[in-house]
């Protein structure tokens, strides 16, 4: 760690945690040594050589969302404790400490490419290449929603094929990177994103279109610090749809509704990207959009940040039981998101049916 | 004083003594995992942050247990008794002066006992468990049209109980109050698990026996639920500042204004170092000290108190400067970076919090300022009335030194001049923060024979002595006189 970030890892550990209300772990939890402020101390002591690493100070590394809700409060702009806890991981997976959870995902991305036992059933990187060309974009639907969400990749291909793009599809079946990232496997996440990284090369498109906002961050943001060049347009699928609602090539019905808005922390707080999604709700004939009281930047997570729900399901499905209340207390019948951790991590948990954008505009296509 | 490493391995509690507390709140809420313990092993006493930064602290409690109601709060005190163990209640550890931490036994963590109920619109109340945080607890009162206006600067890292325990103080007191002044009522825990449960109105029905509680840091009993006033959430809301030549007349100004019943929400009063310190871009109050102002509440109000306040300023030669001073305080107030950017470089820095009446006040900010300014190694020593009342206010100071020996030693000659000028001028140790450890070796003189009298109340509740032992000025107090 670098001197600069010692100083800001000692004003983390030495605020008296003004973020802490708004830690969706903590909130959960309720015990201090999941509190943002403690995970600096610690990483302070370690670094220091005050205490040494086991097992439970491992555990508590694995007790972050990297939702960044804390950063939304903080005082000091240079404190990045999200990215912090990520290094930490990565020292908890060199020492072998990691808990087992972390085991089994990294054993599945190494066997199959991504994160999950079942998933090797989809080949990795498989191109559907279109007959007319060429190629607008690349479409990656990111493994989460291959995995999880295959309604959602299906309408957002609905929506394209409606405004008449031409693209080609390449199957999620290795993941980008994040889940190795968001665990501590650096080095791992480097090698996914160097395979997926040549593929999508390979496609000589000019752009990638993922509707994963992970998978964004990864592409835009990490990949360059990994060393891995891309070479091309990153966009969220919410930011296409805007761009096509704008464009007016999209013909949509009318039908009243109402819907409340949850804001996805990496497509929000991390990339800033607040206001695709409600533009096009704003441009869906009949929609009334209700904001939550604590939105955009203060919007609380789902509780599928960092791969929570596969490293730790109990606490996920906790959060998601606060996000799912919440979204409920709006009175609005249904939410939109744009991210399939969200929507994956939601799913049944409460009354209210959570969906992605795309959801909803494959339901209005004339 | 130990280093981290040793603390580690200070001795744990029995099997059997880990089992019986696993009875009272089920195995999954009861912790000696290292981690868990270190982390309650804080608050945020800058003392105990500069030990941090060593690798060093006072001491480790054993283990960690987490209630989730009052009779488990009972059980956990008679398990604590019939073993002669202490018990620390614990809420978020934003406690300033020590009063939190540990010196060894169980922490009996609170921030599962975080229900928000009965938010009553009639009788104007609000019940709440003593584990709620506060920003929370503002939260769901402003969306269902209140407030608490119980409005710390720890507001967003501190609990209902964690109030209660010192007699803390939000920054809007002078309408809303003192924490005593808003809880109407209490569900507690005494020592020997004794549940008290009172009611929530004006009574005469004997000595209110929860009152104890307040200011009682932990060493009475358990506070496990508050009712508190609320207030519908303010129609209209004014800002309003002046720029006073000198302490005194700003000093003067608000208690003129205070004599003549007007309220304001938040009266703040920066002397001329702050008033550089907190507003650098305000001309207008260069070389002079800042009064702000914030009213809220039914209109008609509000704006008389705006007129009040407005001539009484003008009058002792004030200069009008608006309400940008106030939206800049209230966007600022919650930054206490300023602490951990000094302990980092090795300064000592801190705040230290006194009261008087108003006739002693003014004398007060001169004589305890200057007195700390001269303790060797003081660069700052400034100061603002952060609270007013009728009868008097309270001096918020801010130090900061770079201590010229031992970091320890600096820092007790800081708050000895401090409180020896405090008291000797008639003025009171502490408005708001506390007790503690920090100020433990001042108390008796404080109290006077108030302090015997407080000793039987402790041995006749908690005949153990389990109940956070070695502060308030009692036993055990590991920074004597």
């Amino acid at each position: 760690m670098a001197e600069v970030e010692m100083k800001q890892l000692i004003h983390c550990a030495l605020c008296p945690n003004m973020c802490r209300f708004d830690c969706p772990v903590l909130r959960a939890e309720k015990n201090e040594a999941t509190a943002p402020s403690f995970k600096a101390r610690m990483m302070y002591l370690l670094k220091q050589g005050f205490a040494e690493a086991d097992a439970d100070v491992a555990d508590i590394a694995y007790h972050c969302v990297g939702c960044e809700g804390c950063k939304s409060w903080c005082e000091f702009p240079e404190v990045e404790l999200a990215a912090w806890v990520r290094e930490w991981r990565s020292e908890m997976v060199a020492a072998d400490l990691a808990p087992e959870p972390v085991h089994r995902l990294v054993r599945n991305l190494r066997a199959h490419g991504n994160p999950f036992e079942q998933a090797g059933s989809i080949p990795a990187a498989v191109r559907e290449v279109p007959a007319s060309r060429p190629v607008e974009f690349v479409y990656y639907a990111g493994c989460v929603a291959d995995r999880w969400q295959r309604k959602t990749v299906q309408v957002t291909q609905a929506v394209f094929d409606a405004a008449g793009l031409v693209y080609e599809v390449l199957s999620a079946g290795t993941c980008c990177g994040y889940a190795a990232m968001a665990t501590g496997e650096k080095a791992l996440a480097r090698q996914l994103a160097e395979r997926l990284a040549a593929t999508v090369r390979s496609t000589g498109a000019a752009m990638l279109v993922t509707g994963c906002p992970e998978c964004y961050e990864m592409f835009a943001v990490q990949y360059p610090l990994l060393g891995v060049n891309l070479g091309l347009e990153i966009l969220h699928s919410t930011e296409l749809f805007d761009r096509l609602l704008r464009e007016g090539r999209l013909r949509l019905t009318e039908r009243s509704e109402r819907v409340v808005v949850h804001d996805p922390c990496v497509l929000g707080r991390k990339l800033e990207k607040y206001d695709a999604l409600r533009n096009v709700l704003a441009r869906v004939p009949g929609i009334d959009m209700v904001e939550l009281r604590h939105n955009r930047k203060h919007a609380r997570c789902c509780g599928g940040g960092g791969m929570m729900a596969d490293v730790n399901p109990a606490l996920s499905r906790a959060i998601a039981q606060e996000k799912a209340a919440e979204l409920e207390a709006s009175g609005a019948p249904r939410a939109i998101t744009s991210c399939p951790h969200c929507e994956r991590n939601l799913e049944g948990v409460g009354s209210i049916p959570v969906l992605d954008v795309a959801d909803l505009l494959a339901e209005r296509l004339k | 004083m130990a280093t981290l490493s040793e603390l580690r391995q200070t001795p744990h509690f029995s099997d059997d003594l880990v089992h019986e507390l696993e009875g009272c709140v089920g195995s999954s809420r009861v912790s000696t995992r290292w981690v868990d313990r270190l982390a309650v092993c804080r608050d945020s006493w800058p003392l105990a942050h500069a030990w941090f930064l060593k690798g060093e602290a006072l001491a480790m409690p054993a283990c960690v247990v987490w209630p989730e109601n009052v009779e488990e709060v009972a059980a956990v005190l008679k398990t604590a008794g019939r073993n002669g163990v202490p018990v620390v209640p614990y809420g978020e550890g934003s406690g300033v002066v020590g009063g939190a931490l540990a010196l060894g036994g169980i922490v009996l963590d609170m921030k599962r006992m975080d229900r928000i109920k009965d938010i009553n619109d009639i009788d104007l109340t609000v019940t709440a468990g003593a584990g709620t945080n506060g920003e929370n607890l503002e939260r769901a009162l402003n969306a269902a049209g209140f407030t608490c206006g119980h409005i710390p600067q720890s507001g967003r890292c501190s609990t209902v109980g964690g109030w209660i325990a010192p007699r803390g103080t939000g920054q809007f007191s002078t309408r809303y109050g003192k924490i005593e002044d808003i809880v109407v009522g209490l569900e507690a825990v005494f020592p020997e698990g004794e549940i008290i449960r009172t009611r929530n109105f004006p009574r005469a029905t004997g000595p209110r026996i929860e009152q104890l509680l307040f200011g009682s840091e932990g060493t009475l009993g358990v506070v496990t639920e508050a009712t508190l006033r609320i207030w519908p959430y303010p129609e209209k809301r004014v800002y309003r500042s002046f720029a006073l030549p000198v302490m005194r007349a700003g000093l003067e100004a608000i208690r003129r204004i205070l004599r003549r019943g007007v309220r304001p929400a938040v009266v703040r009063l920066y002397d001329d170092l702050e008033t550089g310190r907190h507003f650098p871009d305000l001309k207008e109050a260069e070389g002079r000290c800042l009064l702000v102002f914030l009213m809220e509440g039914d209109p008609r109000v509000v704006e008389a108190e705006n007129a009040v306040c407005a001539s009484e300023c003008l009058g002792a030669g004030g200069v009008d400067c608006g309400e940008g001073p106030v939206e800049h305080w209230l966007d600022t107030r919650f930054d206490v970076s300023l602490s951990p950017v000094f302990l980092r470089r090795g300064a000592m820095v801190d705040t230290i919090e006194i009261s008087g009446p108003w006739h002693v006040v003014p004398q007060l900010y001169d004589e305890v300022t200057a007195g700390m300014m001269a303790v060797d190694g003081t660069l700052v020593a400034s100061a603002h009335c952060s609270h007013a009342y009728p009868e008097g206010a309270c001096l918020y100071i801010t130090f900061c030194g770079f201590p010229p020996g031992e970091v320890g030693r600096y820092y007790r000659d800081m708050w000895d001049a401090a409180m020896a000028c405090s008291l000797r001028l008639g003025g009171s140790i502490s408005h708001h923060h506390g007790i503690g450890i920090a100020r433990s070796r001042w108390l008796e003189s404080e109290l006077g024979s108030g302090m015997a009298v407080l000793a039987r109340i402790k041995e006749a509740l908690d005949p153990q002595g389990i109940m956070n032992p070695g502060k308030l000025g009692m036993e055990g107090c590991p920074w004597p006189k």
